[in-house]
């Protein structure tokens, strides 16, 4: 299982006004958006890379999944679990590397917060342009169980 | 015998309706707060207040007794509490409607719960005790159990 406390290295991931960073040690790609086609299986989007296809998701600023892709969104982020070895890719507006600085501290979900559906880990308090913002952690496994079950539209 | 007194904030938490928390316990009054929203958090506590380099859960009293969710928030408390003993102060943002007040307590304020309180689902387990001002029962809040996810689940599930 990957330790969110011990990664120092993200992708961060931005879409709908959502900041999420995921280890960057999941991270197999950051590809364009223009290269998601149908799958020749059910004709669901996926994306290739290096012979494997990685289905293609698209999410809100609520995390619902959505049925088309963002006409912002031009990056397409490959992930990969290490500890499960699913595979899923996410669409967004933006995605490049993020590093914790040592005085970022990340901060569990408060117990009153918690959701045991939600793929989000943990909390970090993210500065854009001199301004406070609130960044959403996450690891590719509990991200692709999420998005496998449907998301917050399967609730 | 003296009077004992204790020295505690008062604050409105929705329209007209005030609670009081422990001296001890307020850490600060923000306003106007820096609110964001946590995707797929909890429906009772889905929103979060920074305050300094921490990110605060934002309880609404107001909220859970039936004030609109999109109410404006135009100021929290930052109140600290202790899940148990010996372990580290977790903090809690509190929608407030005014300046929280300070005030002195009097043991001899000690009063019966109102019946109409003593029933409420909210009232009722949150109060630690209950005593009189102007004539108004005051409850007093058990921060802890508030922020405790049994006392949330207990209110989703009803």
């Amino acid at each position: 299982m990957v330790e969110l406390q011990q990664t120092t290295a993200f992708e961060l991931l931005t879409f709908d006004g959502v900041y999420l960073l995921l280890p960057r040690d999941e991270i197999i790609s950051a590809e364009l958006v223009d290269d998601v086609h149908p799958s020749d299986d059910n004709g669901s989007r996926v994306i290739d890379y290096e012979g494997e296809e990685y289905p293609v998701f698209s999410l809100n600023a609520e995390l619902g999944i959505l049925s088309d892709i963002p006409t912002d969104h031009t990056a397409c982020v490959c992930c990969r679990s290490k500890t499960d070895n699913s595979r899923f890719a996410l669409s967004c507006a933006l995605a490049e590397p993020f590093f914790l600085g040592t005085l970022d501290v990340l901060q569990e979900i408060p117990e009153v917060m918690s959701n045991p559906q939600s793929p989000v880990q943990m909390l970090l308090t993210y500065t854009f342009r001199h301004q406070q913002d609130l960044a959403l952690l996450s690891t590719t496994e509990k991200m692709s169980h999420y998005l496998k079950s449907g998301g917050a539209n399967n609730e | 015998m003296s009077e004992e007194y204790s020295t505690a904030w008062l604050v409105d938490v929705c329209d007209g309706l005030l609670i009081a928390v422990a001296e001890c316990e307020m850490m600060a009054f923000e306003t106007p707060p820096s609110i964001r929203t946590v995707p797929l958090a909890a429906p009772l506590c889905s929103q979060v207040v920074f305050w300094g380099d921490r990110i605060v859960p934002l309880v609404m009293l107001g909220t859970m007794r039936g004030e609109p969710t999109d109410s404006t928030i135009s100021a929290v408390v930052i109140l600290a509490y202790q899940s148990e003993p010996k372990v580290p102060l977790r903090y809690v943002a509190l929608a407030v409607k005014s300046d929280p007040v300070k005030i002195m307590v009097s043991d001899k304020q000690t009063c019966d719960f109102p019946d109409n309180l003593a029933e409420d689902d909210i009232w009722g387990p949150l109060s630690l005790s209950v005593f009189s001002r102007n004539g108004q029962p005051v409850p007093i809040l058990n921060v802890a159990l508030l922020c405790s996810r049994v006392y949330h689940d207990s209110l989703e599930n009803a």
